[in-house]
């Protein structure tokens, strides 16, 4: 679907991105990074807002710079809170679905179905100067949904969106990705993205550190020990009984239990309940904190 | 939230003049109903009102020397580049500044017919909102005296000079924002320069429009004995309408180009 060969950006002497390559297929990805680190430069790098120094970038087989026949296919939630205020949402989205070729008549109902969708149905009429931070949000995400696009970009789309409004949006891009679209959100909130896939793009001083599934990721950086939390009864008893192995590098208590590091988490998977079950200890839940977004994020950006 | 078929889409018409299309008549519904329209039609107003109260007033007063002076002391100098300003110069810049820019260049719309179709919008609203109220000052000029018919054919050279002002200065005005990202500085900076400095000085007077604006409506007698038309033109106290026209066309064509040249290859980071 996305297809990004060697991009670089600066800005005099500030480098936007550097020499990334990526190939972005059908569902959710997550594109994430700290404030600065090239997620929005690449948003506009892949949306054909700017033009990339070096490189080239294709959306389903075309190159998108000054081609506005990809751009029928493209939905973006920009980053930015920029509206015509002075429309009602349903006008404004029936004004920008009408530039996606669509009879008057038809935009209209593309526009309203979308504001449905985001729940802006009761709110469409009402002059978009009136809307709160969340609805204009909502309602910037229904114009890149309401011609059906192949490809959505959202940038940062759960900005100033009240707890229930998060929620909604969420199942929303799940929906979209499992209907078999490609949304690429970008975030710098990772257990907002965690909440919506487990495909993620991270990136730092515009290079992409790591892309694919985060456990995955998580289990390419050797660097780093995993860790392994179990509650247990007699914990120091079953710590003896693990110091012995080779890939635990270290065994510390906590409250009701306690953790494990290892550098082979599969072996060590296996082993904890075959050793609870030979010494007789009460296990009650092994948990990984560190097989998470935070962890691999943490790990790759510091 | 309900659940919608994202595949299924009403068919559409992709092609650039179709889409093109909706973006002019969109941006024509916009301008129609802004502030800045309603603005200049009632500042152009207020001038209506003192002809007609001037005219009602000064027994002497012939009302088509009035609408000359009118046009030209006030239209071509100040009311016509105040127009292109405020409809031409921000074709491009007010979507930069309100960063809605990026909406618009998402859509499958090539850039250059973007501009031309906001730019387009732009220059008819101007138009309108310059020669509507050029009009009624007309017609309350024709009731305040003079013979209409023995003047018609000065009087269509002016008003064909005011549509090609508000014309010209707009693809100027819209070609320096795409150029500057800046509508009003760039605008008042060229204005000060060509249209006051240069307009006033002998052979340079000819960069100017207002000049070429001048020979279009058959006022170039009026302005300085300017060297140049002397040395092309026996009769350098009338020079032919063709030359205003063909400069004023020159000009559009290439600021329209030009700009959308320019909002072509430029990048635009909002």
């Amino acid at each position: 679907m996305i297809r990004a060969r060697r991009l670089s950006v600066w800005y005099g002497a500030v480098i936007g991105l550097n020499d990334v390559s990526l190939d972005l297929g059908q569902g959710v990805i997550g594109l994430l990074g700290p404030n600065g680190a090239g997620k929005s430069t690449f948003m506009k790098c892949v949306t054909g807002q700017i033009k990339a120094r070096t490189g080239d970038v294709t959306i389903l087989g075309e190159k998108v710079w000054n081609n506005a026949n990809v751009f029928g296919e493209i939905g973006l939630v920009p980053e930015q809170d920029a509206f015509y205020e002075q429309m009602t949402g349903l006008e404004f989205v029936t004004y920008l679905t009408r530039l996606q070729g669509f009879s008057k008549k038809d935009s209209k109902a593309l526009a309203q179905e979308a504001l449905e969708r985001v729940d802006l149905g009761e709110k469409m009429n009402a002059p978009i100067k009136s809307y709160s931070k969340g609805m204009r949000q909502r309602t910037k995400i229904a114009q890149a949904l309401a011609h059906k696009p192949r490809v959505l970009f959202m940038d940062e789309p759960l900005a100033g969106t009240d707890p229930m409004g998060r929620r909604k949006i969420i199942k929303l891009i799940q929906e979209l990705g499992d209907a078999g679209g490609t949304i690429v959100v970008s975030s710098h909130v990772l257990h907002e993205v965690e909440q919506m896939t487990r495909s993620i793009v991270l990136i730092n001083r515009g290079r992409v550190l790591a892309d694919g599934d985060v456990h995955k990721i998580r289990g390419m950086i050797d660097g780093h020990p995993h860790t392994i939390t179990l509650m247990c009864e007699q914990p120091r008893r079953f710590a003896q009984a693990l110091v012995g192995f080779e890939d635990v590098s270290k065994v510390s208590f906590v409250p009701n239990g306690l953790m494990v590091s290892t550098t082979d988490p599969d072996a060590c998977y296996t082993r904890l309940p075959a050793l609870a079950l030979e010494h007789g200890f009460t296990l009650h839940r092994m948990s990984s904190p560190d097989d998470n977004l935070e962890a691999v994020f943490n790990y790759l950006v510091t | 939230m309900a659940e919608v078929d994202v595949t299924a889409r009403p068919s559409r018409n992709l092609s650039a003049w179709s889409v093109t299309w909706a973006l002019l008549s969109a941006q024509i519904g916009q301008l129609a109903t802004a502030r800045k329209t309603w603005a200049l039609l009632a500042i152009q107003g207020v001038m209506i009102v003192v002809a007609g109260v001037a005219l009602a007033t000064d027994e002497y007063l012939d009302g088509l020397t009035l609408f000359r002076n009118v046009i030209e002391g006030a239209i071509f100098p100040f009311v016509i580049p105040m127009v292109a300003l405020f409809f031409g110069g921000p074709t491009i810049v007010d979507e930069m500044e309100g960063r809605t820019l990026t909406y618009l260049t998402l859509r499958p719309i090539p850039k250059p017919m973007l501009y031309l179709g906001k730019l387009a919008g732009a220059v008819l609203v101007g138009s309108v909102v310059l020669m509507v109220p050029t009009l009624l000052l007309y017609v309350v000029c024709v009731f305040g005296g003079g013979d209409p018919g023995a003047t018609a054919g000065l009087i269509s050279r002016m008003l064909a000079a005011c549509a090609l002002g508000v014309a010209t200065y707009s693809v100027i005005f819209a070609a320096l924002g795409a150029l500057f990202a800046r509508s009003m500085l760039a605008g008042i900076i060229y204005f000060v320069l060509f249209e006051v400095v240069f307009a006033n000085l002998p052979i340079l007077e000819f960069a100017s429009v207002r000049m070429h604006l001048r020979i279009v409506a058959g006022m170039a007698k009026e302005e300085s004995d300017n060297m140049l038309l002397k040395m092309l033109f026996q009769d350098a106290q009338d020079p032919p309408m063709w030359i205003g026209l063909l400069v004023c066309m020159a000009a559009f064509t290439f600021f329209t180009l030009f700009g959308a040249f320019v909002f072509r290859s430029r990048q635009y980071d909002v």
